[in-house]
């Protein structure tokens, strides 16, 4: 195997281990997420809403970074 | 089912708790206005909100602050010093930044909402803590304000002397229940308002 086939699977690794992350952040979004909207339930204070926003923000931009990844 | 607050109790009661109030950086919020929890039974006033001081949140924002200075210092010397590794190109290392704060913003909604669902209440019938432990679980509990038989308060620590924070134990009749308000604000206050309370609600109607 020389030099440039060797750098091909290193990128492709890290290519790979850059998604792997990314899905794993998009999963820890939708847990919060669902977790955001049960408390909102339980109670009603002022910030519910701006964590529910702040997390669907984090999710629109995780899912952009995955698109960002799988393009390169 | 506790006794409706008569005239009077409601005056004793004002004279505890006089006016809506918030009190450092919104941790205490005194008649806070627009909340409703699930389980309020009707004509349940809540009297109290509060969550741990906001300084508590110093250890993970410094941590956070930290960590997301690194790329950019690395970065800078990576640049300064002509170092690099040839064959990893600039897209990528765009992606593995990316990531690296995509991670820190995780974290940072994480211990945010940590801090912010951690509640407790008092209310005219109970006090009540929410315990929310993100991507696990949250707990409630409660405890009949009736109940509470001894409040203790302690102070320990340089930033809490500093800050003016402390922790609240509560005991309620049932020797196996305990309460504890950790890091809450003005511990003096807030202990002397529960045990106020307490004995307002406790007594008998005249």
């Amino acid at each position: 195997m020389n030099n440039a086939e060797l750098e091909k699977i290193v990128l492709m690794i890290l290519k790979i281990a850059g998604i792997i992350v990314v899905v794993f952040n998009a999963g820890v979004g939708l847990i919060l997420l669902r977790q955001a909207i049960t408390m909102n339930n339980v109670i009603k204070v002022g910030g519910g809403i701006l964590f529910i926003t702040m997390i669907l923000i984090f999710l629109l931009v995780t899912s952009s970074i995955l698109l960002y990844a799988i393009a390169i | 089912m506790p006794p409706m607050e008569s005239a009077k109790r409601r005056s004793l009661i004002a004279r505890v708790l006089p006016r809506r109030e918030k009190r450092a950086f919104g941790a205490i919020e005194i008649y806070p206005k627009r909340l409703r929890f699930l389980t309020q039974n009707p004509g349940e006033v809540v009297y109290i909100l509060a969550r741990a001081h906001v300084i508590v949140n110093l250890g993970w924002a410094f941590r956070l602050a930290f960590l997301s200075v690194v790329p950019l210092v690395g970065l800078y010397f990576m640049d300064y010093l002509q170092l690099g590794i040839g064959f990893v190109t600039d897209e990528l290392i765009a992606l593995i930044i990316l990531v690296y704060y995509l991670m820190l913003a995780g974290s940072f909604i994480m211990n945010l909402m940590s801090w912010y669902y951690d509640i407790y209440l008092v209310t005219s019938e109970r006090i009540i803590h929410y315990d929310f432990n993100p991507l696990t679980s949250y707990h409630v509990a409660e405890a009949e304000i009736e109940n509470i038989q001894d409040v203790t308060q302690s102070t320990i620590g340089f930033l809490p002397n500093i800050f003016g924070y402390g922790d609240i134990t509560v005991r309620t009749a049932s020797s196996k229940n305990k309460f504890y308000f950790k890091a809450v604000p003005h511990p003096v206050w807030f202990r002397d308002v529960i045990a106020d309370l307490s004995r307002l609600i406790r007594a008998k109607e005249p």
